[in-house]
């Protein structure tokens, strides 16, 4: 299994860097997810990898190969497209046979190689059909037969469930995890969908502007997030501005617009700085009552909206502030309506604190 | 068996020897380099710059102010046609596309087929067609008690124009509303648009690059037509008409001069409308929601559309298939007899064809071998920001009107007095019909997407063994289809042969010839252009069979 590694990356087309300054290693057999939103240069890092395109500055390495001149049919990679990009004028088996074939193999070692792999991706009954006689999850399975019959040991993935409909994502997204460990790949896979990224993910990487924001683990990515746009693009967040008024020995007070004062365990922060509070939605409580002196904040309910598995609540604080509160829709029966009073708790433990971001609270959420 | 075996083996080995070079990105840039050499050597160079080599017989013509001044005119002419043909042809090829593309008429099948009919005969059989049915006792002038009803002149140079070039309008059009997403003209509609306004200020302005394309070539066609024009010019006199004439009485100042007033002003318009166009906005915003209604019922379209199918029958199909007439009797008067012997003019006639067949098949093969890669280049980008300088430039040989072109090429090449007529003849083919395979396969080659190729590479596949195995069968109904436009374009072209012939005469010359000297019969010229016309046929017949074949 190869191992992926590169050093202070660049890759610019004309002014714009679409890949600024990257450095990132992936280990062997690990299943990383590139994450980020649209433009964050999340294909491009693919498309270098693969040998595509070639950086403009920094060093990349695969299995310790320095590959920056390394063209993409010398590099042992398989790399599959956002479309799938199946050959139209072939049929199953001949796509799948393709790599061997090109790679030198006999007719009869291709086909042992492509009849195995379209096996394992469940397409053994359609060998003689052409691509447009498949459904989406076939194709999506043809294209991943057709890498896999290539024998590369890394995997380059883009968007591999993009074009597939919401159920069938879902399901697919465990069988490719599956077939990923079943054949001992090094993956590398990108996607825009976080739920995605937390379900295959060994580790995920976030991409914003061609910079890496945080990389790590799922768990720690989504309860330790580096920043404000780390915590809304994976799981999305609450955001309110103020700042430190007071130090404590357990932590700060935070005043919020309308002297609302919050109590956060953040103690990174010095008195009279500017900061941006981050709270999930599920980590902020809903009750009729005030349940306890600090943290808790009135207000009036100004939407509801059912989510499937869990409500969402919008309640318009008394400082013009808004906040969202997430309950499962089996505990969400609490009488609530829109207009009537309630009162939202946040414990401090769950409250991460940024500072404020130059741009502004407004620019930085929006540059997504 | 063993002989497969071997011939299987030995392929093997080169691919694997073509593989191997083709991954050596010195060989690969060596191969554009070499294509991008001859197409700048022997396609743009030549026929932009044999003029300088006689430019100092320019002074001659200012020494005849009376030729100074017709030469003037026909230019003026040459311009004034085409651009009143291009505008005719969109205003009565757009409804026929219209009609060809939505209509659920049984007819569409017979219409769409009957609108290339124009297209793919040579232009000599068209002018001649078009002579014998607006100016001869057997045409149309019969119905009127008359030998003549359209005299060869001005009008019926832009009726034949007009037949000519309808062909590409509506082929252009008809392929821009096939992919063109009605669902813009839908929402339209249900935003309260009548069906009449919806076209007009939303699915038109959409269209605009392909309206413009299609009057650009519209506009090239009929400025480039020389053999057609002759066959009815009369005392009309447009650029060709004029070169021609010049060429006839030995001028070479007038020669000169009109051709590099041609080949300069066609160039700077070709450059001037391609820049513009993609800048113009067409007024097409004022709504007249009343008329408009009146022109979107029922009875207005069925009204519309008959009057387009009388307009395509009377202007353009009849005119082009009134040949068929003299043919057919021909084919009982003996004519055809002395022809298959080949008695009289018809030994000529039989080696003009021959002639004709080997410089087509001859530039045809050179284009595709010289071609291909400059395709290749302009479709995947290979040259940055330089391929789309090349992609203009390579249009300039069907821009410039091609008896121009000939007799600049003419001027080159003699100019190097060791190249024989022959190969100048066919030098001078594949450079009129360069363009057209260049741009037939780019357009192919970039409607493969790039991932294609990406993906191929990513696999282990070599850049030839992705020309083969994935570029190659996807566009092999273009490369056929590039070949035969090349090959029936050579085979028909008149004005750049006329230009450089001086012993050889290919088959639309000598049919030219015929027409114009009056000394050879009406039964003997109309067999000549049906000869013409069915080798065509059975040419694109061929090889539509065998791309069936290899299927």
């Amino acid at each position: 299994m190869p191992s992926v590694r590169l050093v202070d990356v660049t890759k610019r087309f004309g002014k714009t860097a679409a890949i600024d300054h990257v450095s990132l290693e992936i280990r062997e057999g690990e299943y990383l997810c590139i994450l980020g939103p649209t433009g964050s240069g999340k294909t491009t890092l693919l498309r270098l990898i693969a040998g595509i395109v070639k950086p403009d500055e920094g060093q990349m390495f695969i299995d310790s190969r320095l590959v920056n001149d390394v063209p993409a049919h010398e590099r042992n990679v398989a790399y599959m497209p956002q479309h799938y990009a199946l050959f139209p004028h072939m049929r199953v088996i001949e796509n799948a046979a393709f790599s061997p074939l090109a790679q030198g193999l006999s007719g009869t070692e291709a086909a042992k190689i492509s009849v195995k792999m379209l096996g394992i991706t469940r397409l053994a009954g359609r060998v003689s059909s052409f691509p447009a006689e498949l459904s989406g999850g076939m194709q999506q399975r043809l294209a991943l037969a057709r890498s896999l019959a290539s024998r590369a040991k890394l995997l380059l993935l883009d968007e591999p469930l993009g074009a597939l409909d919401a159920r069938l994502r879902v399901e697919l997204r465990y069988r490719l995890r599956e077939l990923v460990r079943e054949n001992n790949l090094t993956t590398v896979h990108v996607t825009h969908d976080q739920e995605e990224a937390m379900i295959v993910a060994d580790k995920i990487v976030v991409l914003r502007n061609g910079k890496i924001q945080q990389e790590g683990p799922p768990e720690e990515i989504y309860n330790k997030p580096k920043n404000i746009f780390v915590a809304n693009f994976v799981g999305g967040a609450n955001f309110l501005e103020g700042f430190i008024s007071e130090r404590t020995s357990e932590g700060s007070w935070v005043e919020l617009r309308g002297r609302l004062r919050i109590f956060v365990r953040d103690k990174g922060h010095h008195v009279g700085e500017r900061v941006v509070l981050a709270v999930r939605e599920e980590s902020s409580t809903i009750c009729r009552s005030r349940e306890d002196e600090i943290n808790t904040l009135h207000g009036t309910i100004k939407s509801i909206s059912l989510l499937g598995d869990s409500m969402s609540y919008e309640v318009l604080l008394d400082n013009g502030d808004s906040l969202k509160s997430k309950v499962p829709t089996i505990e969400s029966n609490k009488g609530f309506s829109i207009g009537a009073e309630a009162f939202v708790l946040l414990k401090p433990q769950n409250i991460w604190v940024f500072p404020y971001p130059p741009v502004g609270l407004y620019k930085e959420l929006e540059a997504m | 068996m063993e002989n497969q075996t071997e011939v299987g083996a030995s392929r093997a080995v080169l691919y694997k020897v073509l593989d191997g070079l083709s991954s050596k990105s010195a060989i690969r840039y060596s191969v554009y380099a070499f294509s991008l050499v001859f197409f700048l050597a022997f396609i743009l160079v030549p026929p932009l710059f044999g003029i300088l080599f006689k430019i100092n017989s320019l002074g001659e013509i200012y020494a005849f102010p009376e030729l100074l001044n017709r030469a003037h005119l026909a230019i003026a002419w040459s311009f004034i046609m085409a651009f009143i043909v291009s505008a005719l042809d969109l205003i009565a090829g757009l409804p026929l596309a219209w009609f060809i593309v939505r209509s659920k008429s049984r007819l569409i099948n017979i219409v769409d087929t009957l609108a290339d009919v124009p297209f793919l005969l040579p232009t000599v059989a068209l002018g001649y067609s078009t002579r014998l049915f607006w100016s001869s006792s057997d045409g149309i002038p019969r119905f009127f008690g008359g030998n003549v009803l359209v005299s060869p002149g001005f009008v019926l140079v832009l009726l034949l124009h007009f037949t000519f070039s309808f062909p590409v309008v509506v082929r252009v059009m008809v392929g821009e509303l096939l992919g063109y997403k009605e669902i813009y003209e839908f929402a339209a509609r249900t935003l309260g648009a009548e069906p009449f306004t919806a076209v007009r200020t939303i699915t038109l302005p959409l269209l605009r690059p392909a309206l413009v394309a299609s009057f650009l070539l519209s506009f090239s066609r009929s400025l480039s037509e020389t053999g057609a024009t002759i066959v009815v010019a009369g005392t009309f006199e447009n650029g060709p008409v004029y070169i021609n004439n010049m060429r006839d009485k030995g001028f070479e100042g007038s020669l000169v001069y009109v051709s590099s007033v041609l080949i300069l002003a066609s160039v700077l318009l070709f450059f001037l409308i391609r820049f513009l166009g993609e800048r113009l906005r067409l007024p097409l915003r004022k709504v007249w929601p009343g008329f408009e209604a009146k022109l979107s019922v029922p009875a207005s379209v069925e009204t519309r559309n008959v009057v387009t199918l009388l307009v395509f029958s009377f202007f353009v199909i009849v005119p082009s298939l009134f040949v068929c007439l003299p043919m057919a009797y021909a084919l009982f008067d003996g004519t055809l007899t002395s022809a298959l012997t080949g008695s009289g003019p018809w030994g000529d006639f039989w080696n003009s064809m021959l002639l004709s067949y080997s410089i087509g098949f001859i530039s045809t093969l050179t284009n595709i071998l010289a071609g291909l890669p400059v395709a290749i280049a302009i479709a995947r980008k290979k040259f940055g920001r330089a391929t789309s300088i090349l992609d203009a430039i390579v249009n300039i040989p069907i821009v410039v009107p091609s008896i121009a072109l000939g007799v600049s090429l003419n001027f080159f090449w003699s100019g190097l007095r060791a190249i024989p007529e022959f190969w100048i003849l066919v030098l001078s083919h594949t450079t009129i019909t360069y363009t057209y395979f260049v741009m037939a396969m780019s357009a192919a080659i970039e409607s493969i997407p790039v991932e294609m190729d990406e993906v191929a590479s990513t696999l282990g596949a070599k850049p030839f063994t992705i020309f083969r195995r994935i570029t190659l069968p996807l566009t092999k109904y273009s490369v056929f289809s590039g070949a035969i436009l090349v090959f029936t374009r050579s085979v028909s072209e008149t004005g750049a042969a006329v230009a450089v012939s001086k012993t050889l005469e290919t088959a639309p010359v000598l049919l030219v010839s015929w027409i114009r000297g009056g000394v050879i019969p009406q039964s003997t010229q109309a067999l000549g252009v049906g000869f013409l016309i069915l080798a065509s046929f059975l040419t694109l017949l061929l090889l539509r069979i065998t791309v069936r074949g290899r299927g």
